[in-house]
């Protein structure tokens, strides 16, 4: 596609600059803005001030970005497993679609967020109420996309099972399930972000670790520099659960159209 | 004439018999029939086709035979048991290939033994043959979308060789085909057949195909869905491509012509 022979050629760096490239110009922009213009550091702070935060205190940052990551992933690997069954569950009975799946979409058309303050007086602050959060909020997506997955099958597949005289079992676990991947796949995309905004809602309301608790605390002692520290730590943390997903994506369904190009 | 029971001396003993069967579908605007009074009889060994046009209830017999679909009345029997459901050593094709896209050409062939429970190292080595047979020899690793349409259904067709049924039932197989592709799948199947004698019901709206396949042509038509007229096709195997040249191919294609004009097929829809 690319017409230079080797590497992007300045040009080409010009039409689609690198995303390394708009971020570091974008810091840059910031910064000169902040010379500039002078906010109070308690309004905007400069990326120096920034990262002069940062570095006072890694060890601190370190441990509660871990806290909020390991609540996001348990939280997370609970609506794969819970989300997965449930949409099996209501792909093969017409009493479960009846009844679960009529409850998720209701309890999905409420905003969620909604029940934090009551998962903190049924399950405490520690982490408990966090993942219970992160799990309801990113449950939807999964079971959703898992249960188009299932359902998305050609007519002709499953008379070829049948004139096969296959099992149902055979025909779920040799077909129906590989056949569903693309779809789990899209909805973990999008659940794995949601877990992060469901642990996070669930330490802005009560917590004393994680960056959510970091955010309100320095908010709290007018520390801005130090709340737009765990406002980056969130988007790089973030952007690695999704980039983990999309890995292991390529791995598991590198057959898909979506994976062609890269295979 | 429609309650005339259509009985055809086939020379072999009868495989599968069809008596009666007809087929109504319930519909908010009422029942629909599909298929009415359809009465005959496929000797094993036999090729035959299912020749008509849209809504003749072509497909919805095969479905029958196949056991994938009941009759609403009349009997279907094969080897003199009642069909209830699909049987043993039943192979289908499909117009759609319905290749697995996760798993390569040897293993989508490998997926009819592994659905039927067969031991797998039984059949690898047919499977291999099958598909070198079918010139895919070199290309039993690849991926179904790395392969032309051609391609792709010769593996729908080893899949459903692969564990050597008696009977195979092909719906429009050759129909998503380009004209080429499918002169050349039809000498194959040919070939294939003289070779192992299978039953073989398919079903085209061909005319040319299925003369050029059959033993016998089962000639439909629609509204209600009824075969109107059974062809003997008595030219010597393995027929070319260029028999269709032949003043006799010629008089068999006008026949199946002047049936279908008598039925209105070619009319346009004026309404």
């Amino acid at each position: 596609m690319c017409f230079s022979m080797t590497g992007p050629s300045a040009a080409g760096w010009l039409k689609q600059p690198p995303a390394w490239l708009v971020l570091t110009g974008l810091l840059l922009l910031w910064q000169l803005a902040t010379w500039v213009f002078e906010p109070s550091a308690f309004i905007l702070p400069d990326p120096i001030a920034i990262g002069r935060a940062l570095i006072q205190n890694p060890g601190m940052y370190l441990v509660n970005t871990y806290y909020t990551a390991a609540n996001t992933l348990e939280g997370f690997g609970l609506s794969v497993i819970i989300g997965f069954g449930l949409a099996l569950g209501i792909v093969y009975s017409r009493f479960l679609e009846a009844t679960v799946y009529t409850t998720l979409v209701a309890i999905n058309s409420m905003p969620k967020v909604a029940l934090a303050p009551l998962f903190v007086v049924w399950m405490g602050t520690g982490q408990a109420s966090k993942i219970a959060m992160s799990f309801l909020v990113a449950l939807f997506a999964i079971v959703i996309d898992a249960v188009l997955g299932l359902r998305t099958l050609d007519t002709e597949i499953i008379d070829l099972g049948r004139s096969m005289r296959s099992s149902e079992l055979k025909l779920l676990w040799k077909i129906r399930l590989p056949n569903a991947m693309p779809s789990l796949f899209a909805g973990m995309k999008v659940a794995i972000g949601l877990s992060l905004v469901g642990v996070l809602v669930g330490e802005f309301v009560s917590a004393q670790r994680g960056l959510g608790y970091v955010i309100m605390s320095a908010q709290g002692a007018f520390d801005t520099p130090r709340v737009f520290v765990a406002i980056l730590l969130l988007s790089l943390l973030g952007t690695i659960l999704f980039h983990t997903i999309v890995l292991i994506e390529r791995r598991v369904i590198p057959w898909h159209v979506s994976q062609r190009a890269a295979h | 004439m429609t309650t005339q029971t259509r009985e055809v001396a086939a020379d072999s003993i009868a495989h599968i018999v069809i008596q009666n069967v007809a087929k109504t579908y319930a519909s908010p605007r009422g029942d629909v029939r599909a298929l009415e009074d359809v009465s005959f009889r496929i000797g094993k060994g036999e090729f035959v086709t299912l020749l008509g046009p849209s809504g003749c209830g072509k497909s919805s017999l095969l479905r029958m035979i196949a056991g994938l679909d009941t009759a609403t009345s009349g009997r279907l029997t094969l080897a003199g048991e009642a069909i209830t459901g699909p049987v043993a050593g039943l192979g289908m094709v499909f117009q759609k290939d319905v290749l697995l896209d996760w798993r390569t050409v040897l293993q989508n062939v490998m997926l009819a033994v592994e659905l039927q429970d067969l031991r797998k190292a039984d059949y690898l080595d047919r499977a291999t043959r099958l598909l070198t047979l079918f010139g895919l020899g070199d290309f039993l690793q690849k991926h179904p979308w790395e392969l032309s349409g051609g391609m792709r259904q010769r593996v729908a067709i080893c899949r459903a060789l692969v564990t050597d049924p008696s009977l195979l039932l092909m719906d429009e197989p050759f129909g998503a085909l380009d004209a080429l592709t499918r002169d050349a799948l039809n000498l194959e199947l040919q070939d294939i057949w003289m070779q192992s004698r299978k039953t073989i019901v398919f079903v085209t709206h061909s005319i040319a195909e299925a003369i050029l396949l059959s033993d016998r042509v089962c000639v439909m038509a629609t509204r209600p869905g009824r075969v109107v007229e059974v062809l003997d096709i008595d030219f010597p195997r393995p027929r070319a491509l260029a028999v269709r040249e032949s003043a006799a191919f010629s008089s068999h294609t006008r026949r199946v012509r002047q049936i279908f004009e008598g039925f209105g097929v070619f009319q346009h829809d004026r309404s």
